[in-house]
């Protein structure tokens, strides 16, 4: 098992927002977390990459527990997140902020040849790369946000709604990368709103209410089962 | 006006602008990278002159040597500063403008004590004079300025062409998004408190050759700091290069017009003006 | 979600508790420090040839405190307040003058006070911080009168001094202020409680245009550098007359910001005026120094005089190779001119703070004058002493035999007028002239 949360709670002052979840990703699975706004879904990514505290359980990564690292110390060990809001580097380059990516890595020939290679997939970020990240459109924001993660050369990347904000048709372009991404060997835990997109590129979901799970399976289950069909897949 | 007035005012506002960059742009950098308004910048800047001066004339240590060792003294102390006060209360801004106003304090009334009745100006760093189509230029203005010149470059240098530099850039253009990269905050807010400190300690060491010390020296030098930084525009280190030069050229130039006091009025109102057309500095939120 | 996740953990609420005590302990010891080295030197007794059978200087009880069943050989206590800058842009010379008034509270009670009908009192001098503030000046006027003062010395600078004045005179304490810049609110009829015991601005002027007179006799130009305190406007007309009636001509005056970052645009400006001579009227050595360098180093050869300045502090700043030509009514510390008195004080200086400095001396006449003023009046009383203080026919003062007087100049006889201290510097060393005569009408 590559992510194995044990039982977290998670909460804001009084009020719990994360209670009592488990969740686990196998190594090269592609899982989803879905669920309506205020689910919980983002803090529960937000615990995995360090940057909220748990009230109780326990977050493993691979052999390691991580629950109480620092954010860059779990980015060390091979976990990296595409955030709600990419949280890009606005004045910076695009070539920067992928470097940005693979801040943890010393050998500049493979950041060179793995760049190069991101840059096949988002061939407009080449274009654009001496443009500042502020200055791309939404989608072109989006794909930034995942290539510098990619130049990270993640074991595990965790992505926060990246559906969030994209016109239809650039939803629709997330499901190859998505998939390229995990042909890599590398595992995805992905977070969204968007069911359908979601089932379409995940091994396994998870279905969160209010800091819950409530259903857990492969997409097929998901498909079957009558209250996600009502909520999210339009009946 | 005589022409060479106006070419000696010209000379100086270069040599304050060096020094009130030197300044500034600690401030500034602590302030992007870890949203710290350090009011005790301008203490350290003070403890700086202090010290070197210690250094020149009780230890009997070289000029350079001196002002070398104030740096790497100043700016370790920057290191305990971020590691013990900024780190624990990050985010928190009200425990750390407490912090640092109990720095400011302590700092001050420690020199006060120990030193405050002693009149004291560090020895020259080049005395003497020459002069140039009727325009006097001193040594020690030439040096302060090539001497901060050369700083500034180093650090402007180290800030835009150097792998740390530029997580520097990263971690104030988005603190969460750098350590999201792996980007050690840690260490990047340390270097910067370092570099802030020492910079500011160098600012004292050639400020009290030209000038004198004084225990409460910084108060001032704080309110210019500040100064520069809101002209610069919050956010931008590179502004502060065009504030520091702006607030240098009010400085040397305003009191061939203006009586005492006034100068520093008119100064502050230059500053609204520019606001007004410029709410967010002339460089706010650019790096 | 707190910044990157880095909420504050307890053993890092740990370290940061222990490093600010750490610091505070640091603050704490260093201000104790200070202290302690001021208490036990000050009750060493101290070295002097006139301390026989003198009761020991410190440790007399506060007279509040003292049992009903006194006996009359039993000394009281009087309390005298010093207002000084002890923080702020003024301290550093400010400091020096409440050191000097310590040593004049040893000095007097090693002696064993004075007396005052009948009744033994040592002196209790208690100093409160103007801050180099106006507010803070009224702020501590208020405070020593809180403390039981009757009697004030300081403030100095023309500000300062006339906020502490908006509390002292209506309280009726009689204050000894240390300087005075002609403004009409700092001293005059209006301040009837409010003497000086030293030379102050204008007192200057006459014996620097005789000196020049006689020893320059190339020098007409003169220009003027002064602090912007408000009182340029009104002495600069005194100054003018004074130097246009002795053959010389201002060509300008220029106004400093005693804050600026940078003396040089004043100097050039004066500069550029051309003059033979300058003249630096009122202001601290910090800011004399600094543009002594400046002058020097802009190229300007001509005579400067600097009020009464400290010149060793002005020389500190400067540098050697600027203090040169440079004038000033203060003393020459090691010179065998100096008066019985002033070598005392400085050998008492040397031994409570383990330094000599001119200002010691100009701290402790303020102090010394009002004494001997109160033991003339024999009353504790502020008006009375006032009053007998204006009368008296002659005062002695550090640097010899004074006589009151400024009705004419002031419209208020309360300046002690005495010959004052002439020296200058040559290639960075202090060379006592001579004490000259000044008249006070």
């Amino acid at each position: 098992m590559q992510l194995d949360i044990r039982d977290i709670r998670i909460h804001y002052g009084k009020a719990i927002a994360v209670d009592g979840v488990s969740i686990r990703v196998g190594a090269g699975e592609v899982v989803a977390i879905v669920g309506a706004n205020g689910s919980g879904k983002s803090t529960i990514l937000e615990a995995i990459s360090g940057l909220t505290p748990l009230s109780s359980g326990e977050i493993w990564f691979g052999e390691e527990r991580i629950d109480r690292l620092p954010a860059y110390e779990i980015v060390r060990r091979g976990l990296m997140q595409v955030p709600e809001g990419r949280r890009l580097f606005p004045y910076l380059s695009v070539w920067t902020n992928m470097q940005m990516g693979a801040s943890l890595r010393k050998d500049k020939a493979g950041i060179r040849k793995d760049m190069e290679e991101v840059f096949e997939h988002f061939p407009i970020l080449r274009e654009r790369r001496n443009q500042k990240a502020g200055s791309l459109s939404g989608g072109e924001q989006q794909m930034l946000a995942i290539a510098r993660a990619m130049v990270g050369r993640p074991k595990l990347l965790c992505l926060d709604e990246p559906s969030l904000g994209l016109a239809p048709i650039m939803v629709n372009g997330l499901v190859p990368v998505i998939k390229d991404i995990n042909e890599q060997g590398v595992g995805v835990l992905l977070v969204e709103q968007n069911v359908p997109l979601a089932l379409k590129v995940a091994d396994r979901a998870y279905a969160l209410q209010v800091g819950k799970v409530i259903l857990e399976g492969d997409a097929e289950t998901f498909r079957c089962n009558d209250v996600v069909r009502k909520a999210y897949l339009g009946g | 006006m005589s022409g060479s007035l106006l070419a000696q005012s010209a000379v100086n506002a270069l040599v304050l602008s060096s020094l009130y960059i030197l300044m500034a742009l600690g401030f500034a950098l602590l302030l992007s990278i870890m949203g710290v308004v350090n009011f005790a910048h301008a203490v350290i800047y003070m403890v700086g002159g202090y010290v070197c001066y210690e250094l020149i004339v009780t230890a009997g240590l070289n000029n350079w040597v001196a002002l070398a060792i104030t740096a790497l003294g100043l700016g370790l102390f920057g290191l305990f500063l971020e590691r013990f006060g900024f780190r624990p209360f990050f985010g928190n801004t009200n425990r750390i403008i407490v912090l640092t106003l109990a720095v400011i304090v302590i700092l001050e009334s420690l020199v006060n004590v120990l030193v405050g009745s002693e009149v004291r100006a560090i020895p020259s760093f080049w005395s003497g004079s020459f002069q140039i189509k009727g325009v006097w230029i001193a040594h020690e203005r030439i040096i302060a300025f090539v001497a901060a010149a050369v700083l500034l470059i180093a650090v402007f240098t180290f800030i835009r062409r150097s792998r740390t530099g530029q997580q520097m850039l990263a971690t104030s253009q988005d603190f969460v998004g750098a350590t999201l990269q792996g980007i050690n905050i840690y260490r990047i807010t340390a270097i910067a408190a370092f570099i802030a400190c020492a910079l500011a300690a160098v600012a004292g060491g050639l400020m009290g050759s030209l000038m004198f010390l004084n225990p409460f020296a910084g108060d001032q030098m704080l309110v210019r700091a500040i100064q520069v930084v809101i002209l610069a525009g919050i956010g931008s280190i590179g502004g502060v290069l065009v504030g520091g030069l702006i607030l240098g050229v009010l400085n040397a130039f305003l009191p061939l017009w203006l009586e005492g006091s006034a100068v520093d009025a008119v100064g502050v109102a230059v500053i609204i003006v520019i606001m007004l057309f410029r709410p967010q500095g002339l460089f706010g939120h650019e790096a | 979600m707190t910044k990157g996740g880095y909420e504050v953990r307890k053993s890092t609420a740990v370290a940061v508790l222990f490093a600010l005590v750490v610091m505070l302990a640091l603050g704490a010891l260093a201000a104790g420090c200070g202290e302690e080295k001021v208490t036990t030197t000050t009750a060493a007794p101290a070295p002097t040839s006139e301390t026989t059978a003198a009761p020991p200087a410190t440790e007399a009880p506060p007279a509040t405190e003292a049992p009903p069943t006194t006996t009359p050989a039993e000394p009281k206590e009087l309390r005298i307040g010093a207002a000084v800058s002890l923080t702020g842009l003024f301290s550093a010379s400010e400091q020096l003058v409440w050191e000097g008034e310590q040593i004049f509270e040893s000095w007097i009670n090693t002696k064993g006070g004075i007396t005052v009908d009948g009744q033994q009192y040592l002196i209790k001098i208690i100093a409160e911080d103007c801050q180099s503030t106006a507010e803070g000046s009224s702020t501590a006027a208020t405070k020593l009168i809180d403390a039981g003062c009757n009697f004030q010395v300081g403030p100095i600078v023309p500000f300062t001094v006339i906020a502490s004045g908006t509390v002292t005179e209506p309280a009726g304490v009689l204050r000894v202020v240390l300087y005075n810049c002609h403004t009409p609110d700092e001293y005059g009829p209006d301040t009837p409680l409010t003497f000086i015991a030293n030379d102050v601005t204008t007192d200057f002027i006459q014996p620097d245009l005789d000196y020049l007179k006689a020893n320059y006799p190339d020098v007409k130009k003169l220009t003027v550098l002064t602090p912007d305190d408000g009182a340029p406007p009104i002495f600069m007309p005194m100054v003018k007359e004074m130097m246009v009636d002795s053959g010389f001509e201002l060509l300008n005056y220029f106004e400093y910001d005693m804050a600026a970052p940078d003396f040089t645009p004043y100097v050039t400006q004066a500069l550029a005026t051309k003059p033979d001579a300058m003249f630096f009227i009122n202001g601290w050595p910090i800011f004399m120094g600094n543009m002594l360098k400046i002058a020097r180093q802009n190229g300007f050869t001509g005579p400067i005089f600097g009020s009464h300045e400290d010149p060793y502090d002005i020389a500190e700043i400067a540098g050697p190779e600027a203090s040169t030509d440079f004038y000033t009514h203060n003393i020459q510390m090691d010179s065998p001119k100096m008066t019985p008195l002033i070598q005392e004080i400085l050998a008492l200086g040397q031994d409570m703070f383990g330094k000599q400095s001119p200002t010691y001396v100009w701290g402790f006449n303020s102090c010394y004058c009002l004494v001997q003023a109160i033991e003339h009046a024999q009353s504790l009383d502020p008006k009375v002493v006032a009053e007998a203080w204006e009368n008296m026919p002659s005062i002695d003062t550090v640097y010899g035999p004074g006589v009151m007087g400024g009705l004419k100049s002031y419209g208020i006889k309360h300046n002690v007028s005495y010959a004052t201290p002439f020296s200058m510097l040559k290639d960075g060393k202090v060379e006592f002239i001579d004490f000259l005569p000044v008249e006070l009408p």
